[in-house]
């Protein structure tokens, strides 16, 4: 495995010497064996000279343990990487920038600090899955959704970091967390918010505390490694309705869109709604067809054209809804939202069904009732064949401004013999949408993954000329991705890089994250 | 490395390259002839729950389970937990995701997949094209890929849609081809 740049193979093994004392003899990987499962099987770089292979892996189990191993990195100049559950597949997986680099795997810091049903909060550490603090909100019989992505294996703080999505009330997983614990890489310890008051006692009740709102500066950056954050709950609402609502026809989402603005802004829909090419009969997220909007097989939805050569068929849309709340009050938010439907899409078509608390039943629940409840589960996404970089650009909430960016995407995708129908299109908020489109990556073919690379710059670059930028880059595409941000002269990355080498001198936290270098590999790279 | 092969030039590169039979044929597992060295079957039945699988599995000691879509749920609730004593192992038939969310799994615990073959079955003539990779140099590791392989064999050859020709999975996905992975992880050694 690469050595860091510039080390010596004696300073490395000083190195790794120092690290085992730092968490003991069994927690740090240095054979082929375990380097091997570090590498991102959906990297685009995957077998070529640039895909960045990491030197060793080290995993720490509390904080003194990061503290300690920041202070190796500093004193030998070893790029490092911490990764929470390490399974971000789509977004970089734990591929890092670096060859050479450390990796930091959080996964036995797993601990679940506290879980507040009365409040509706947790604190938590960076291994802990969503899955996991269901499993214990379960064990202990607390009345609380945990409300995560799809991924039932995600971490709640990577998640919540690299500023995901979920599809119930708390969909934007980034505010669903309040207060963090951050190793700088220096090695001292914050805390931001509340957490920073001795003794907290409202540690997730309110992320801000006194002074600058620091939070964000730790999300999707390089600034300091996470190791312990506040997170919201959902109680559990007295009546829930999920329902999935349909548009018949292509077009049909622009009026769907400008709709569900209307009624997302109005407050009748609060659940983080994705909306998806609709193939009939077939429920989009219980067999959604995912290889359809990356450019789908001959005759299927979005594939090169019919079996005879004919046009593609281009599906309709859907979306699913969650409503919660009163029992009264969800069927008049429901009427209400039919009304809208129908008067805005001819055709358009519901399937629903209604939970009342209690819910004990819900382990039995459908997939895609428990997406929406925030039950994890991984059954929304089953038959995955292939792998990918997602790039996600974020819209305005506009039917027409989508309908514009699509034909632009299409007209790309169509450049690499694919098509472009619309992949998921996620509402985070109720003021904007997310577009998803992926570069499909195939395993062991260099050269197919080369022109992936090249349509997803391509991408970027469109994407960039309509206005628009990624929501979370792919980490082999974060310097594109970063380099759209570029307002007056890139100053915003300027900024960056200023805190950047103030808070990480020797530039040893995740080189390139989000597109940030450190000033010594600026140097080199200029 | 990997290699893109029809199934009867991958059964006749095998034969030759396996050095240790281990399932010299699949009917001796069928009939609790042979334990196989997977204690756990992983298989997702909507790409295509297989009887004759099940059935193997069953003769020869190892535990068949239905992951039913959602690995998260079964690794977090049986599976890790069979981990923690690092000599289980275990083998699957999933989406490549999934296939890859296990690899992940398994570096959680110490665990890494040695062998992988990935299974496409064309929809309409129902002719299968399997891909290897993953060989590992080690004897312990080799062996494991090496009985995955007679296992994928079996799979295949006693899969139903042998008899109608028609590929598993969804109805509407019948024109399309129909692809899984095969694996297995064990401990890491080195
Ligand atoms: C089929 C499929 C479905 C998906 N569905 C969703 C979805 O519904 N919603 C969604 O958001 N994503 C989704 N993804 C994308 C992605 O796979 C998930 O977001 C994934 O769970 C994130 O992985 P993780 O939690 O293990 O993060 P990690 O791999 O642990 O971390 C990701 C990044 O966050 C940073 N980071 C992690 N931990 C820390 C820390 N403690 N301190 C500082 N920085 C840190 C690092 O830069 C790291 O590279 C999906 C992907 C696929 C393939």
């Amino acid at each position: 495995m690469p050595l860091p740049a510039g080390l010596s193979q004696q300073d490395f093994d000083g190195a790794i010497a120092e690290l085992r004392e730092v968490v003991g003899e069994d927690w740090v990987f240095t054979s082929d064996a375990h380097i091997e499962t570090y590498r991102d099987p959906y990297s685009p770089l995957q077998g070529t000279d640039d895909e960045p292979i990491p030197s060793a892996a080290v995993a720490p189990h509390t904080v003194e343990h990061v503290q300690g191993v920041l202070r190796v990195a500093n004193d030998y100049g070893i790029p490092t990487w911490a990764f929470s559950t390490g399974k971000n597949f789509g977004y970089g997986g734990t591929e890092t920038r670096v060859a050479g680099s450390l990796i930091i795997d959080l996964k036995r810091m797993n601990r679940i600090l506290e879980l507040n049903e009365t409040n509706a909060t947790a604190i938590v550490e960076p291994g802990v899955s969503q899955y996991e603090l269901w499993q214990e909100i379960q064990r202990r019989g607390l009345r609380l959704w945990v409300d995560g992505p799809s991924p039932a294996y995600s971490s709640i703080v990577a998640i919540g970091l690299e500023r995901g999505v979920g599809y119930g009330l708390n969909g934007d997983r980034y505010r669903a967390l309040s207060g963090l614990e951050v190793v700088l890489p220096t090695g001292e310890v914050i805390r931001t918010g509340m957490a920073a008051v001795e003794g907290s006692g409202a540690w997730a009740q309110y992320p801000y505390g006194l002074g600058p709102h620091v939070q964000g500066m730790f999300s999707q950056s390089n600034y300091g490694i996470v190791t312990k954050v506040g997170v919201r709950l959902i109680p559990h609402p007295p009546a829930f309705r999920s329902s999935l609502v349909i548009a018949p026809n292509n077009e049909d989402i622009v009026p769907m869109i400008d709709t569900l603005r209307k009624l997302r802004l109005g407050g009748a829909i609060n659940n983080a709604v994705s909306l998806g090419p609709h193939v009939p009969g077939r429920d989009p997220w219980a067999q959604a067809p995912i290889a359809a909007p990356m450019g789908g097989p001959p005759g299927a939805p979005g594939g090169p054209g019919g079996p005879g050569g004919g046009p593609p068929r281009l599906p309709g849309w859907s979306f699913r809804l969650g409503l919660y709340g009163y029992d009264r009050v969800v069927e008049a938010n429901w009427e209400e939202i039919q009304d809208e439907f129908n008067a805005a899409i001819p055709g358009a078509n519901y399937e629903t069904e209604k939970f009342l608390a209690p819910y004990d039943d819900q382990d039995n629940w459908e997939s895609r009732h428990k997406m929406l409840a925030g039950i994890p589960s991984f059954q929304e996404t089953p038959l995955w064949n292939h792998g990918g970089a997602f790039i996600s650009m974020v819209l305005p909430f506009d039917g027409q401004a989508y309908w514009e960016f699509r034909e632009v995407y299409d007209r790309v995708y169509r450049q690499y013999g694919r098509r472009y129908i619309g992949g998921a299109l996620h509402n985070h908020s109720p003021w904007g949408l997310i577009a998803l489109g992926a570069a499909p990556v195939v395993r062991d073919d260099p050269e197919a993954n080369a022109r992936s690379m090249e349509m997803a710059r391509m991408l970027i670059e469109e994407a960039g000329k309509l206005g628009y930028g990624e929501y979370r880059a792919p980490t082999p595409f974060a310097d594109e991705a970063a380099a759209a941000y570029a307002w007056n002269d890139h100053a915003l990355m300027r900024f960056f890089e200023t805190l950047k080498d103030t808070l990480d001198p020797n530039g040893i936290l995740a080189p390139g994250k989000s597109g940030i270098w450190p000033s010594r590999y600026r140097e080199d790279r200029a | 490395m990997s290699d893109l092969l029809d199934r009867r030039q991958f059964l006749a590169k095998s034969a030759a390259s396996v050095s240790v039979p281990i399932l010299a044929h699949p009917l001796a597992a069928a009939a609790g002839q042979v334990r196989l060295s997977f204690d756990i079957i992983v298989v997702d039945e909507r790409i295509g729950a297989n009887e004759g699988l099940s059935r193997v599995a069953r003769a020869s000691g190892a535990q068949c389970l239905s992951i039913r879509g959602d690995l998260p749920r079964v690794w977090f609730d049986s599976l890790r937990g069979a981990c923690l004593d690092r000599s289980t192992v275990i083998a699957g038939f999933t989406s490549d995701l999934d296939s890859e969310v296990m690899r992940a799994f398994a570096r959680d615990v110490g665990y890494r997949q040695v062998g992988r073959l990935d299974i496409s079955i064309d929809g309409e003539t129902g002719r299968e094209t399997v891909r290897r990779s993953m060989y590992s140099s080690l004897p312990s590791e080799f062996a494991l890929a090496s009985e995955l392989e007679n296992l994928v064999d079996l799979y295949l050859t006693s899969s139903p849609w042998q008899a109608s020709r028609v590929a598993p999975g969804p109805t509407s996905d019948r024109h399309g081809p129909t692809q899984l992975a095969a694996w297995v992880i064990a401990p890491i050694r080195a």
